[in-house]
């Protein structure tokens, strides 16, 4: 019987300790149910251990069981060492091995007593209470120790598995100790005349309450072991999937497309397996998120990528790689195939999103590669998708290009054309040239325009359409944007009195909201009177951004700085923005006076803008004006102000100077 | 299937080319399957409208509660069995104009050729570009 209730403790213990570590590794309410379970393992052993050996201690006096308070010390148990094995998981530490330790020792001592209650003897019952002193300290004390490693079998860096068994151990120890101990403070004298020897009955009925609870720790420690499976297979698969795939969409994320990528090279075999990379960016994109905000901006991309799925059909290897950056591996196609595929994805992107009432109208623009076509390894052909993509890009959006050498050369070529714009304003290779504008009645120079030059070490001049738009997708319109501005200000402060300046702004410049400080340090730092200074803006730069762009001008307008609005009559002029902006002057396209005389369709739109400046009180300037025909047709037409190679080049401050102070001696003589 | 008069109706009205995106012919076949499978969509989405085809152009009405109606938009912006998709009008409304129909289709080049429709049908295409309310109207009138 000894030997039974040794094994019961063995395997009950083995369990409880396995179930109580998952009870530390749980938060919350599973934390709870883990405790329980554990409780319910913990006491039932407990109890059947002591049962069993009391079934097999031999009174000297008849014994019976109280069903009542035996069902009682089964229930102090698993409560008592439940709340020990809650308190054990708490967050401090040290409290949680005292607190923890002791009731789980405490229960067990609580149990065996309430046990030995629940034994009756007819006989005379002593307690010697130093052994009872000592089976609580001893109890109270393995419980310690098992609860001590069982914490730390939790810790990185331990070996887990002995850690744990010692916990087993010393959780035995526990159990054996304070029943042996407790047995030997429990003393019975027989009464003369009544009968030794158990009641069989209520000995049969133990046996069996035992039976059950040994059968309830076998199968929670079963049922525990198969949830833990179960559940560490499920964890598993969703640790993957979440480090495999895109939160958001579902699609794979770049770790997952590197891979794939690194497999389709692996598998396929060099030139007989085709195998692309086809790159997707949104374009207009970025809109929708500054203006409906990042939760929309996330539904519209759910969107993308369900109508990416849709698209790609089965072959699912469809990857997010960026906010608004999607790549798909295609492998089994030909090239027609994968412009059929790129086609068919340029078009249904560019299908209107319809979410909650707003229309979204975006595009896609495709670049597309072939491996060990157009790249021999992985990051060769991302590189020269990503080139293709570009080019797309480049050509008006919403278009997809299939990898070509020669894209690889242009982009070498504007990567150096980049750098070398970095560096060109450090190194003093731009410069600012000025060309005269002049009264049209009387012939005098009233200011002049100031254009922008970059003289190139080795290339040259570099004239300003080749290298404008570069600095304004590379961020550096602002910089060469304001250093234009300043060099004006303070070339222009030599001049006389009278003659003012006038600068272009891009209409990335405008969109800066800092634009206006600037202007405002700039005037103060080189004392030039605001009055002088006039900025040139196009009417792209107004199309779009409205109401920045009235509140910057505006602002701009009040601080008394002129406002022209220059290339007029080629764009999409609305004659909106002339009533809405504070625009003083009008500056027609060089275009429509290069045609005079032959084209009689511009001089007609020439005499009718001149007529619109007049009604709207603005000045009329006229540009590229390079004969003297041109130049009396425009002063007759009603220009104020004319500007061209009739008049003068461009030429430095320096030029100008000289040649004001000439005409102004020639004028004086 | 009625109009429900508390909850506002969505309608979206675009039009597209019977022509799918990867290959030219889109057979009379695919057509009763488009129809077919957007009928069965729509009446479990109460969802209703008109699908007309003239000549190579579809012109489809859908209406219904905003968020099955742009759910049935956004899966006919998912079929690549039509191309050159514009959006043209969505409003919102206080009833359906189509209460009756889970997907009205009309065509243009049916058997026998029914020259009173089709005169109907091509007039709808001319009003659509410029007049959508009155191209709505016309198709209420026609399925009259
Ligand atoms: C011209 C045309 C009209 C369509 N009309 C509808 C429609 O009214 N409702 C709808 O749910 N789908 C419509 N569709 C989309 C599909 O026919 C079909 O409903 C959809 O592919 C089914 O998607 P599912 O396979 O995810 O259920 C239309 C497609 C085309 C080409």
């Amino acid at each position: 019987m000894t030997a039974l209730a040794a094994v019961m403790c063995a395997i009950g213990s083995a369990i409880t300790v396995r179930l109580w570590t998952r009870t530390l590794q749980a938060t919350g309410r599973m934390r709870i149910d883990w405790a329980f379970l554990t409780s319910v393992t913990a006491g039932a052993a407990i109890w059947a251990t002591h049962f069993i050996a009391m079934l097999g201690y031999d009174p000297p006096a008849a014994a019976t069981f109280d069903p009542q308070l035996t069902i009682i010390s089964i229930l102090i148990a698993i409560l008592g060492t439940g709340i020990g094995f809650y308190l054990s998981a708490m967050r401090r530490k040290g409290m949680a091995w005292l607190l923890g330790g002791s009731t789980i020792g405490l229960s067990i001592a609580a149990m065996h007593y309430v046990g030995m209650f629940a034994y009756r003897v007819d006989g005379i019952v002593t307690w010697n209470d130093g052994y009872i002193a000592l089976s609580l300290a001893g109890s109270i004390g393995l419980s310690l120790v098992a609860t001590k490693f069982v914490l730390a079998s939790l810790d990185e860096g331990r070996d887990r598995r002995a850690t744990r068994l010692l916990s087993i151990g010393f959780l035995i120890a526990a159990i054996v100790t304070l029943h042996f101990t407790g047995m030997t403070a429990f003393h019975v004298s027989p009464i003369a005349g009544f009968s030794a020897g158990a009641d069989s009955e209520a000995f049969g009925a133990m046996a069996l309450a035992i039976a059950t609870a040994a059968l309830i720790i076998v199968f929670t420690g079963l049922s525990s072991h198969l949830i833990d499976n179960d559940t560490r297979a499920a964890q598993q698969r969703e640790l993957e999937h979440i480090a495999n795939h895109d939160e958001l969409t579902g699609l794979w994320n770049r770790r997952r497309f590197s891979a794939g990528l690194a497999e389709a090279f692996e598998t396929r075999e060099a030139g007989i397996d085709p195998l692309f990379l086809v790159m997707i960016d949104l374009d207009r994109f970025k809109s929708v998120n500054d203006t409906l905000g990042h939760g929309f901006g996330d539904r519209v991309l759910e969107m993308v990528a369900n109508r990416l799925r849709k698209i790609v059909g089965r072959e699912r290897r469809i990857a997010r790689i960026g906010g608004d950056e999607f790549a798909i591996l295609v492998t089994d196609a030909t090239e027609e195939d994968v412009a059929d595929l790129c086609r068919c994805l340029v078009e249904v992107m560019s299908r209107a999103v319809v979410v909650d009432g707003h229309v979204i109208e975006m595009g896609t623009s495709i670049g597309a590669a072939q491996a060990f076509r157009d790249g021999a390894s992985r990051d060769e052909l991302v590189q020269n998708a990503d080139i293709a993509l570009y080019a797309a890009k480049a050509e008006g959006r919403c278009c997809f290009r299939f990898y070509v050498s020669e894209m690889s050369q242009n982009v070498q070529l504007r990567r150096t054309l980049e750098t070398d714009l970095r560096r060109a304003l450090g190194r003093g290779e731009l410069a600012v040239q000025y060309q005269p504008q002049v009264d049209a009645k009387t012939g005098a120079y009233t200011g002049a325009e100031a254009l922008l030059r970059w003289y190139h070490p080795e290339k040259g001049l570099i004239p300003p359409t080749d290298f404008i738009p570069l600095a304004e997708e590379i961020g550096l319109i602002n910089a060469i944007g304001t250093w234009v501005l300043r060099q004006a200000c303070l070339e222009a402060t030599n001049w006389p009195r009278h003659m003012g300046v006038a600068v272009n702004l891009s209409p990335v410049q405008i969109m800066d909201r800092r634009l206006l400080r600037s202007i405002k340090t700039i005037l103060s730092e080189t004392g030039l009177d605001p009055k002088r200074l006039e900025l040139e803006i196009t009417e792209t730069a107004l199309l779009g951004n409205d109401e920045q762009a009235l509140a910057t001008l505006s602002a701009i307008s009040d601080f008394g700085v002129a406002i022209a609005l220059d290339d007029f009559g080629t764009g999409y002029s609305s004659l909106s923005y002339l009533h809405r902006f504070p625009i003083d002057r009008i500056k027609i396209d060089r275009s429509f006076l290069q045609s005079i005389p032959e084209d009689s369709d511009s001089a007609t739109i020439v005499q009718a803008i001149t007529r619109l400046g007049a009604n709207l009180g603005m000045k009329v300037t006229a540009e590229g004006i390079e004969t003297e025909v041109q130049q009396r047709f425009a002063s007759n037409a009603g220009c104020d102000t004319l500007q061209g190679y009739f008049f003068s080049r461009p030429v430095t401050s320096a030029q100008l100077m000289s040649v004001l102070e000439t005409t102004l001696r020639a004028g004086a003589a | 299937m009625s109009g429900n008069q508390a909850t506002p109706v969505l309608r979206i009205l675009y039009r597209s080319k019977a022509h799918p995106i990867r290959n030219t012919a889109l057979s009379h076949r695919a057509i009763e399957e488009i129809v077919a499978a957007s009928r069965r969509r729509n009446l479990a989405d109460r969802v209703t409208g008109v699908l007309l085809k003239v000549e190579d152009t579809f012109i489809q009405v859908i209406e219904g509660e905003q968020g099955p109606t742009e759910a049935a938009f956004e899966r006919i912006c998912c079929d690549e069995r039509h191309s050159g998709l514009v959006l043209v009008d969505m409003t919102t409304a206080n009833h359906r104009l189509f209460p009756a129909w889970s997907m009205a289709y009309v065509a243009s080049d049916e058997l026998p050729p029914r020259l009173q429709i089709n005169v109907k049908l091509k007039t709808i295409a001319i009003a659509i570009e410029t007049r959508p309310d009155t191209a709505l109207e016309q198709m209420q009138t026609l399925l009259e």
